[in-house]
């Protein structure tokens, strides 16, 4: 055993660790080295010293502040065992309710419209076709002030909420449209910037959309989001479309994988 | 009733046996609660540490599984509450919270001698590292072995046996320099 053995052995020996060989070795050579025979005596000191500190008693505060609160937990996992469903049901509500006000309300409202197209539905037929048209275009108002106010939200799931509510909406806005093209041009994430390409897909027959996604092609960097736009451009089948992916095949920043999909794309074996 | 084991006690406060976690308060809070003491030096927040650690262990009582000593998943959740202890508030061990401490203690003049010089301990063990002081503390006064520590830390027996080393040498230093020889 050397020195340093003797010093790594110095915690075992001072918790009784050591095995009875072990031991032997440490005496062994303790025997015949004063200045480890000092260190540990030095050691051992402090470790007898540091047990003579007393355990020190709480005050009873802690005793009768555990026990209420043993009882309220009991309380609450009686009353959990008498009622158990609302609290599901008020958790499963929690998943889905938008943490946002504005968006809550009109969340609200949307619901609201529902309930009474339902309702009537349900009652009979519409009494007028009018009244039920007038119903339905509110509906879609609401579906687009969620998808706009999600769309502006600060977290990206919220964004990617707004551009999949997105879905439920029929005839967009201007206002609309142009808040999905903003986040498809100037997302900072690339997974909302792929949702806005799908939902941008949707309305490719509006020429201002052809527009942005070839934009959108030359400027993007992710090559997620460049394959997404070059398969909705060659569905697209505009002339438009075809040379800006043209003009993006020849550029120098395309990876070798994304030109190589472009180019398949446009002599139509994709 | 035949004495349950901790792991026994613990499974049925899981499984929804509340009262059970009565038993293993009467058993650990005043281990917990020095080992707290040791750590800040002062006894209000320890207790404060105490309850939450019993709070955290009723709360997350789904979450035991029994693999391993029931010790050594409680003194995780105390290492952690410790931890976000030291987050939220300062490090410094106050002195007079240690003199307040110590001016409780019986004081016959026998005694006397005896108290400055757990004084003087209380004031090096301050001075220590955290993670010096929290491996001295588990093993020298809650009796864990190193294997145990090394699994409540997540660092290696190595580690744990030379911080055991070097926080001995720091305290010897520290208590030569201070004046206070108490190591005999």
């Amino acid at each position: 055993m050397t020195c340093k053995d003797l010093q790594d052995s110095i915690p075992d020996y001072l918790a009784g660790a050591l095995s009875s060989d072990e031991l032997g070795h440490f005496h062994g050579h303790l025997a015949e080295c004063e200045s480890c025979r000092m260190e540990l005596e030095q050691t051992q000191s402090m470790w007898r010293t540091l047990g003579e500190l007393p355990d020190e008693e709480p005050s009873p505060r802690l005793r009768s502040h555990f026990y209420s609160l043993l009882e309220e937990e009991k309380r609450r996992v009686a009353k959990e065992l008498r009622d158990p469903w609302p609290r599901r049901l008020e958790a499963w509500l929690n998943s889905w309710w938008p943490r946002r006000p504005a968006v809550q309300m009109a969340m609200t409202a949307a619901l609201l419209i529902v309930g009474v197209i339902v309702g009537r539905g349900i009652q009979s037929a519409p009494e007028t076709d009018v009244e039920f048209q007038q119903l339905q275009t509110e509906v879609q108002q609401m579906h687009e002030m969620v998808s706009l106010s999600l769309l502006n939200g600060n977290s990206s799931s919220d964004r990617l909420r707004g551009v999949n509510w997105t879905s439920r909406v029929d005839q967009p806005s201007a206002d609309l449209l142009e808040s999905l093209m903003n986040t498809l041009d100037s997302d900072p994430n690339e997974n909302v910037r792929m949702a806005a390409v799908d939902a941008l897909g949707r309305f490719s027959d509006q020429p201002v959309v052809v527009d942005v996604l070839t934009g959108s092609l030359s400027r993007e960097t992710s090559p997620m989001v460049q394959i997404a736009l070059i398969d909705l451009l060659i569905a697209v089948q505009e002339k438009k479309a075809l040379e800006a992916l043209r003009d993006f095949v020849e550029m120098q920043s395309v990876v070798p994988e994304v030109r190589a999909h472009a180019e398949k794309g446009m002599s139509g074996t994709l | 009733m035949r004495e349950m084991t901790d792991h026994q006690l613990m499974s049925a406060v899981r499984d929804g046996d509340l009262d059970k976690l009565g038993y293993l308060f009467e058993k650990y809070h005043k281990q917990l609660y020095n080992y707290f003491l040791r750590q800040l030096g002062d006894p209000q927040s320890s207790e404060d540490i105490v309850q939450e650690v019993f709070l955290k262990m009723l709360k997350y009582r789904h979450t035991y599984r029994g693999e391993g000593r029931f010790t050594t998943w409680m003194y995780s959740i105390a290492h952690n509450a410790r931890i976000d202890h030291f987050k939220k508030t300062s490090r410094y061990v106050a002195t007079d919270e240690i003199d307040r401490l110590l001016s409780t203690a019986p004081s016959p003049e026998e005694a006397f001698e005896k108290s400055s010089r757990h004084e003087a301990l209380y004031k090096a063990l301050s001075r220590l590292s955290d993670d010096k002081r929290e491996v001295l503390v588990l093993s020298r006064f809650q009796n864990l072995k190193y294997e145990e520590i090394s699994r409540i830390l997540g660092c290696p027996v190595g580690t744990i046996k030379a911080r055991v080393f070097h926080a001995l040498n720091d305290l010897r230093r520290f208590l030569y320099k201070s004046g206070g020889e108490v190591t005999r």
